[in-house]
């Protein structure tokens, strides 16, 4: 536990330490409110929940929670500094959670800095607060599930644009799962029991349910097994470089 | 080496999607364990629920109807169907072997299909193929499968009210036996014939579905039917005119401490605005019911409607192209805090719109125990009704003069009280007076004799009570406007199905009522959960405030242009008169001074329309600037901040 704790904050403040994360937190918090409140009609929908805000957070994650797993290997392993990694006394699992914690720390941080919205909401009138707490639960289960998929990917590729490129299909796909764009791609030769699991990866609608207010057991379930998938294929990538 | 690596991860890998695929559907099979996170547990089955389920008597079995292709096409139904089978499961969990939960998927074509037909589901076809589709649930009491309560296809615009359908569908198995509702009103509640002959519609009114779900409404119009039907409760809409027979029966029900609800309105805005029809399609105002109050000491205010500007209704007092929303304040939508939320009826109630009601008033010496239901704000006004024959927003704002009381709107009336016909039954009425054959030369005819009057049948009276014999329990509203639909509900039509959206609680309200009345509180909690509708209170109450500053001024440049108007067409229409010649120099300079005035005014008046929106858009900005800004300067300034202490500190680091 206390490697996990080392690579945790060795990489926390690595994240703060140059301008990249900053960058990642202003355009993520600006990007979020510029659609929260033009496109998320949230003033003429009249109405004080955060559905506004909620409804794009799968698709903002999609585009700039990639960003953040690239680095997370593929530099790395550009630079040379994995074989160094490798030599640590720890095992390779503990170093990839301990990224990946940091990593989900990081970007929960700057989803939590989206709150002012959350304080307008309740000065202006009286909202289901239970309700936009399971909203911001089901985000950041659903921001670890990015990263995970993303770091995956990452420990895949010496080139950072290949991971982040590579790591932005998969997570679009994912999100995407429960419509006709992606199971159209299965419709042809995949039996309806395979179509009907495809559907149910779906991280929207995983998210949606979550977003209602309540968060179900299954939806839990879902994002955490995908987490540990993707975090063990992770440490299986990472071992490549584990020479004897 | 390097191979047999790359076969190991990548085995190990597949491994671990396998797993994950595995636990994934396994979780689906074994849990359904849930953590209701909203304010109103609006996903945790209720007590009301719970209570129906527990007490149901007897085994009941639900038939679940549902093509699997319907939620392959429209995920949105999967979804949907999803929380039905979830919401069954709980049920099942807590009513045990009582309750049998049977699933199908009907295929086209299949004896399935034709079972769920009988059964009463609704097919819907899914594409031009043709095929039915099914989402439907049907519940029966025993084996036999006739005398079921059916939902034939699910609607998402209820999908908020889904455990209340659900629960009042096992109710309604379980309880075959209703009490019975006598409904006196001079209103087509129960459907409207001549409406139908006038191309509008037959149907009865929302609240009259609602209340056969658990109650047995029966039309009472003369004493002889409310004698024979006996009703448990009386719901009185809008009474008008009563024969005395009829005034002494329900006096008598009352004096043996029966129940009643009373909607008596000093207003009526539908008999208002109806065309002239004949005797009994009653008036805007009514007074035969007077005679009951004065016993009670009681009453309804007969000239006068409550307006509260605290909690008026938006309307658009705009024409036309311009929207203007106004505060309409006879249209009441009375917020939680006026409503008694420790009655059982308004618990759950929250969201009412009571359209021009009057005001209760109690006498000192009324031997009655009166206990509000539904008050006014502070900031309430006594509107005379004449001034609601024509719609006028905005002049009634302009004219607004708050007394600083507060008025009841609904009240709980109990106690026991002495009859209103002290000495007995009526006497019968005079037999018509028969004239005498006048032609004489009608062989028919004999003359000089009269012929006999026809003999009355008299209503079967019950003995005589001069005084109550037990308490009675009346609930009285000022108003009875609030449970036509148009105030209410939004009703469509699905192939052939009416589907009810309810706007707001009244149908609702008038259900708890009925429902408290008859003693069974188990279902009340289930009425309304979830209208969902949250809105902007601090923008609202800006707008409201806003209003009342510029409506005064808007309301004079009004009028100045209506004047600036008039003038200016008499003078292009006088202008052909007599000495139109010698005048015209004098009268186009006037047309044209008139006319500047006019575009004056009307810009002046944009202007006022303008600042009232732009105290709301400026908060909007203001809104709008420090959410999307804020946290990102405060992240640079951050950001800065720390590179600047860390290159200070390398500075001093190097210094050494």
């Amino acid at each position: 536990m206390g490697s996990i704790a080392a690579i945790f904050r060795r990489e926390m403040s690595a994240y703060f330490s140059t301008p990249v994360a900053y960058v990642f937190i202003v355009i993520f918090l600006l990007m979020a409110g510029a659609f929260t409140f033009f496109l998320g009609a949230f003033f003429d929908r009249g109405q004080a929940d955060l559905n506004s805000l909620f409804q794009f957070l799968p698709w903002l994650f999609v585009v700039l929670v990639p960003a953040i797993a690239m680095r997370l290997w593929a530099e790395e392993i550009d630079s040379g500094t994995i074989e160094l990694l490798m030599t640590l006394p720890m095992t390779t699992a503990q170093i990839v959670v301990g990224k990946f914690l940091a990593a989900w720390a990081f970007t929960s941080v700057a989803l939590m800095l989206t709150f002012p919205v959350w304080i307008t909401i309740n000065m202006l009138g009286n909202p289901d607060n239970g309700a936009i707490l399971a909203g911001y639960i089901g985000a950041i289960f659903m921001a670890g599930g990015y990263l995970a998929v993303g770091s995956f990917v990452s420990a895949l590729t010496r080139s950072q644009v290949i991971a982040f490129v590579i790591g932005v299909a998969l997570c679009f796909t994912l999100t995407a799962a429960g419509t006709p764009l992606v199971l159209n791609f299965f419709s042809g030769w995949a039996g309806d029991a395979v179509l009907g699991f495809i559907r149910s990866m779906s991280f929207l609608s995983h998210f949606e349910a979550i977003a209602k207010g309540v968060v179900d057991l299954r939806d839990a379930i879902f994002f955490l097994s995908l987490i540990g998938v993707f975090l063990a294929g992770n440490v299986l990538a990472v071992n490549r470089f584990k020479d004897a | 080496m390097k191979a047999n690596r790359r076969i190991g991860w990548l085995g190990g890998f597949a491994l671990a999607v396998l797993a994950f695929i595995g636990i994934n559907l396994g979780a689906h099979y074994i849990t359904n364990a849930r953590l209701d996170l909203t304010e109103e547990k609006l996903f945790t089955l209720s007590d009301g629920t719970r209570s129906v389920l527990q007490s149901m008597g007897k085994p009941i079995r639900l038939e679940f109807y549902y093509s699997s292709s319907l939620g392959k096409e429209i995920p949105g139904y999967a979804v949907f169907a999803t929380r039905v089978r979830d919401m069954l499961d709980e049920f099942q969990a807590v009513a045990g072997d009582n309750l049998i939960i049977e699933s199908f998927d009907p295929e086209p074509f299949s004896e399935t299909e034709d079972q769920a037909v009988e059964a009463g589901m609704q097919g819907v076809p899914l594409d031009q193929t043709g095929d039915d589709v099914y989402f439907g649930i049907v519940g029966f009491a025993t084996d036999a499968r006739e005398q079921g309560s059916a939902i034939p296809f699910f609607q998402p615009e209820r999908s908020n009210f889904l455990e209340y359908d659900l629960t009042k569908l096992i109710y309604r198995v379980a309880n075959p036996e209703l009490p019975v509702v006598g409904v006196i009103s001079d209103k087509p509640i129960f459907g409207d014939p001549m409406a139908h002959l006038r191309g509008g519609s037959n149907d009865p009114w929302v609240i009259v579905t609602q209340m056969e779900d658990f109650f047995d409404a029966r039309f009472v119009y003369d004493a002889k039917t409310l004698l024979k039907d006996s009703p448990d409760i009386l719901l009185i809409i809008h009474p008008s005119d009563f024969d005395d027979d009829f005034a002494y029966a329900i006096d008598q029900h009352l004096m043996r401490g029966g129940r009643a609800i009373i909607f008596h309105d000093p207003w009526n805005e539908t008999a208002a605005n109806a065309p002239a029809q004949g005797p009994g399609m009653g008036s805007a105002t009514e007074s035969d019911f007077q005679r009951f109050f004065d016993t009670w000491g009681v009453g309804v205010s007969a000239e006068v409607a409550v307006g509260d500007r605290g909690a008026a209704q938006l309307v658009n007092a705009g024409d036309g192209s311009d929207f203007v929303p106004t505060p309409y304040v006879v249209w009441v939508k009375p917020t939680e805090a006026q409503l008694n939320k420790d009655d059982a009826i308004l618990s759950s109630i929250s969201n009412l719109l009571i359209p021009s009601a009057g005001s209760i008033t109690v006498s000192d010496d009324s031997p009655l125990s009166v206990q509000p239901l539904i008050e006014s704000t502070r900031d309430a006004a006594l509107i005379p009704v004449e001034r609601l024959a024509v719609p006028d927003p905005l002049g009634l704002l302009e004219d607004y003069a708050p007394t600083g009381e507060t008025y009841v709107m609904a009240a709980r009336l109990s106690g026991s009280v002495i009859s209103t016909f002290p000495d007995g039954p009526p006497p019968p009425p005079e037999p018509e007076p028969v004239e005498e054959s006048a032609d004489a030369n009608d062989d028919d005819a004999v003359d000089g004799e009269p012929v006999e009057p026809e003999s009355i049948e008299r209503p079967l009276f019950l003995p005589h009570l001069a005084a109550s014999e037990a308490p009675m329990n009346v609930i009285l509203v000022a108003d009875a406007d609030m449970l036509e639909d148009r105030f209410w509900v939004r009703v469509q039509n699905f192939f052939g199905q009416r589907v009810v959206v309810p706007q707001a609680d009244n149908g609702a309200f008038l259900i708890n009522g009925l429902d408290n009345l008859h003693g069974s509180n188990a279902l009340l909690s289930l009425r309304s959960r979830g209208t969902g509708n949250r809105p902007f209170v601090a923008i609202e109450e800006l707008r409201r405030e806003a209003e009342t500053e510029y409506r005064a001024e808007e309301r004079a440049l009004q009028q100045k242009m209506q004047e600036t108007e008039e003038k200016l067409t008499a003078l292009e229409s006088g202008s052909g008169a007599e000495g139109a010649v010698l005048d015209a120099d004098a009268t186009d300079a006037e047309i044209e001074q008139f006319t500047k005035e006019l575009l004056d005014t009307r810009r002046k008046l944009r202007e006022v329309n303008l600042s009232l929106r732009q105290d709301i858009e400026a908060l909007q900005n203001r809104v709008q600037l420090i959410n999307i800004g804020l946290m990102p300067v405060l992240v640079c300034f951050f950001a800065v901040g720390l590179g600047y202490i860390r290159a200070r500190r390398r500075r001093l680091s190097h210094s050494f």
